[in-house]
């Protein structure tokens, strides 16, 4: 399959930032792939598989007994550098599995757009066809949401 | 780990379309500009370059598999796709002893691993790290939520390796959602709990009306 060749290395990367564990980002592509292969999806671009990798993730998140795991065996490194942060804190596995369910689908989907694959307000406007503007209420529910859970209060 | 850029970082994205050379001339240019003066952004430009793991090939063919489970079936089968193996979790509560095949309850499973070979028998082998997916054949007026426990060895409590299945359109080994993969060299007893109407309780198996069958499976010899 052509994309998965293309593209499965970097949504491997993708997903090893959000789970923080080199295994399961893994197995989460490889999944993911085996699936669109049954569905005979093969014509596949990146920002859809971006989107389909961080709705994996995140479902993977939601559930507790997969967060316990993570949380307890993930690997701080494997977040990659942080270059953007949300009230000075990085967006790390920690802080998403406190924030997976105080956040609604489309929050969730925009906090991991911005604070983990570090996309503008726009690129993330495009990637989920939603206005800019909606983009930023989100953006400024979340940032309150973060805020709420404590820690450094400086706006990013 | 936490790298300041002097401006708006470029994403992931961007920077994985650039190293991909999928990337249209004005990000291309965008990009040059930006890690030319950004050392963070540089350096994950550098990270993504520096990667040269493999990944696993994926199944060489699907189709065959189908077409291999139809005619071992005898009949159709539903949609066959692995996902992502999930964790394992543990709760407490004894081993279903309902018989390895519901007699005149018309439910039955087999395990298909990802590399096309199937359990069906109880008594089956199965192979250390392969991934199973589980088809279930249960009546089409059948509606039911569908999980799967898995005991190992001596100990009483189940793992429960997927997210439960609701609103399953039965028919002829029909996937349930997910797959799981198997370690250790102990005895499994493999046990697909369904029940009519509601959730399968998972604290509570054997007395709230889930039903169950189950297969006990031994590790393939070396």
């Amino acid at each position: 399959m052509e994309a998965y060749e293309r593209w499965g290395m970097a949504l491997v990367r993708k997903a090893e930032r959000i789970l923080q564990s080199r295994s399961d980002a893994q197995d989460l592509v490889h999944g993911l792939f085996v699936d669109l292969l049954e569905k005979d999806e093969m014509n596949l671009e990146l920002p859809y598989l971006y989107r389909a990798v961080t709705n994996r993730c995140l479902t993977l998140l939601r559930d507790e007994g997969n967060r316990a795991r993570i949380l307890a065996a993930h690997d701080p490194d494997a977040r990659g550098a942080a270059r953007t942060t949300c009230h000075d804190r990085v967006v790390d596995v920690d802080l998403l599995a406190k924030l997976v369910d105080r956040l609604d689908d489309e929050e969730r989907e925009i906090l991991v757009c911005r604070f983990i694959d570090d996309m503008t307000q726009d690129e993330i406007a495009e990637l989920c066809g939603l206005s800019r503007k909606t983009v930023g209420k989100r953006l400024d529910r979340i940032k309150d949401v973060v805020a709420s859970l404590g820690g450094a209060e400086a706006p990013s | 780990m936490s790298a300041r850029c002097t401006g708006e970082p470029l994403s992931w994205l961007a920077l994985e379309r650039y190293h991909a050379g999928d990337a249209p001339a004005e990000l291309r240019a965008r990009v040059e500009a930006h890690v030319g003066e950004c050392e963070a952004c540089a350096a994950s430009l550098r990270s993504i370059v520096a990667d040269q793991r493999q990944l696993p090939a994926l199944p060489a063919s699907r189709r065959s598999k189908v077409r291999r489970l139809r005619r071992a079936l005898g009949g159709g089968v539903g949609a066959l796709a692995l996902a992502a193996g999930v964790a394992l979790f543990v709760a407490r509560q004894p081993a279903p002893t309902e018989p390895d095949r519901v007699k005149g309850g018309d439910v039955a499973f087999v395990l298909v691993g990802d590399d096309a070979t199937q359990i069906a028998e109880a008594g089956g082998a199965f192979a250390e790290g392969r991934r199973y997916k589980v088809l279930v054949t249960c009546p089409p007026s059948m509606h039911a939520s569908w999980d799967v426990a898995v005991y190992e060895g001596a100990r009483p409590s189940p793992v429960f390796p997927l997210e439960p299945t609701r609103d399953l359109t039965c028919g002829n080994g029909v996937a349930l959602d997910g797959a799981f993969r198997v370690h250790g060299r102990d005895a499994l007893r493999v046990c697909v709990v369904w029940r009519e109407g509601e959730l399968v309780d998972r604290a509570a198996l054997a007395p709230d009306g889930a039903r169950s069958v189950c297969k006990t499976l031994v590790p393939a010899d070396d």
